[in-house]
């Protein structure tokens, strides 16, 4: 573990209690670092709020097997559904899922409010992580999974924005690193078959 | 025939003076965007309970036109597009064309009755299944989406993303296609 890092993540740790509402310096430390082992797939670090305001980071998950999902609630012409997917996922794999969270991260942090988020994922599945926090700490998240997202104003009402986002589900391991993505649209069964495949080659090691 | 046809471009020329027949909530007429199908075979069967009880299958359908509505209390289009949806169940003959919407929602008695109440829904049943097996049987990852399923079971139109289902000329194009000769 690198000093430096667990150095910046305390720090960030405690500006993030500290001052709520006043993030923007904190948020680019976070993802500085990386793991030096293998340069070409760094470990993707992150740093967010649960809908209860707990702070957790891509540490607090090491040890479980991720499916991370960026996304947003206000669709406000036809919903993508991941969401759904990541829900039946879960259900398929019984009771492998005990070593999987489901995460969903908002890119929308200012309409998707804490409450908001926790009756939206509860609508699909009590074991779904929603996260939020500052745009720079999901930006820093973002960059950290490779994805993208991209506001895109209305032409009719400026409070209507649509969020262009991936819409992948990255797939990470128990040491933090991506395993794969599942592409937007891929069936469940297939993500159970996947996602059961590699614990069961993790265990036979 | 000749009076779908006018119906048709009498909606036609309605939407082009309309601009795009965007309504006051902000809806676009189902004719506007509908997909016209013409499949070979009524879709794969699935589940859908009836107020959390009795199960229904599409087949028990058969004989009626009827217009599904794929939808879930998380997604905010379809909760836009549902008064209309409820207002078109009362305007139509129900031993014509059932209107059924099916919400695919994880603990689906729990929120749809609560949300049918909230927006004061007076026609429409409550009606759900599971999300993976309507994905199977339309092969369709948006919502909402509706289908429209001819008499026989096929479908022969799909909507994607909300309408304004109470439009006069959907209206009169469902009375027709209700009565129109097999």
């Amino acid at each position: 573990m690198n000093v430096l890092r667990l150095s910046g993540i305390v720090g960030a740790l405690l500006v993030l209690l500290a001052t709520p509402l006043d993030f923007a310096d904190a948020g680019t430390k976070v993802v500085a670092g990386d793991d030096t082992a293998a340069p070409a797939e760094p470990r993707r670090a992150f740093m967010l709020r649960d809908v209860r305001s707990r702070v957790l980071t891509d540490q607090d998950f090491l040890g479980s097997y991720l499916l991370i999902y960026f996304g947003y609630t206000h669709c406000p012409d036809v919903c993508p559904t991941t969401l759904l997917t990541v829900s039946e996922v879960m259900k398929g794999l019984g009771d492998d899922a005990k070593g999987v969270v489901p995460i969903f991260i908002t890119v929308d942090p200012d309409r998707d409010t804490p409450e908001h988020m926790a009756e939206y994922v509860s609508a699909f599945d009590e074991r779904i992580v929603a996260l939020t926090g500052p745009q720079q700490f999901i930006d820093a998240a973002v960059t950290s999974y490779n994805a993208y997202y991209k506001k895109v104003p209305s032409t009719t009402a400026p409070a209507d924005y649509t969020m262009d986002h991936t819409a992948s589900i990255a797939f990470v391991g128990p040491d933090g690193r991506l395993i794969t993505r599942f592409a937007y649209g891929e069936d469940a069964a297939q993500i159970v078959a996947r996602v059961r495949e590699t614990l069961g080659a993790a265990r036979s090691n | 025939m000749r009076r779908l046809l006018t119906i048709l471009v009498g909606g036609l020329v309605a939407a082009l003076l309309a601009g795009k027949a965007v309504g006051g909530d902000g809806l676009v007429a189902p004719l506007d965007i509908l997909i016209a199908k013409a499949s070979e075979a009524p879709p794969e069967e699935f589940v859908i309970s009836h107020d959390g009880g009795t199960a229904i299958s599409l087949a028990d359908l058969r004989g009626r036109l009827v217009v599904l509505n794929i939808w879930a209390t998380w997604c905010l289009p379809c909760r836009d597009e549902m008064p209309s949806l409820d207002r078109l169940s009362d305007l139509v003959d129900a031993r014509d064309v059932a209107v059924l919407p099916i919400s695919v929602d994880a603990r689906a008695e729990r929120a749809v009755r609560p949300f049918y109440f909230t927006i004061d829904i007076k026609n429409l049943p409550v009606l759900t299944a599971s999300g993976r097996d309507v994905v199977a049987a339309f092969h369709d990852q948006t919502m909402p989406f509706t289908v429209i399923l001819g008499r026989d079971g096929r479908e022969i139109g799909r909507v994607r993303g909300p309408a304004r289902w109470d439009d006069p000329v959907f209206v009169a194009w469902l009375e027709e296609k209700a009565k129109a000769a097999d």
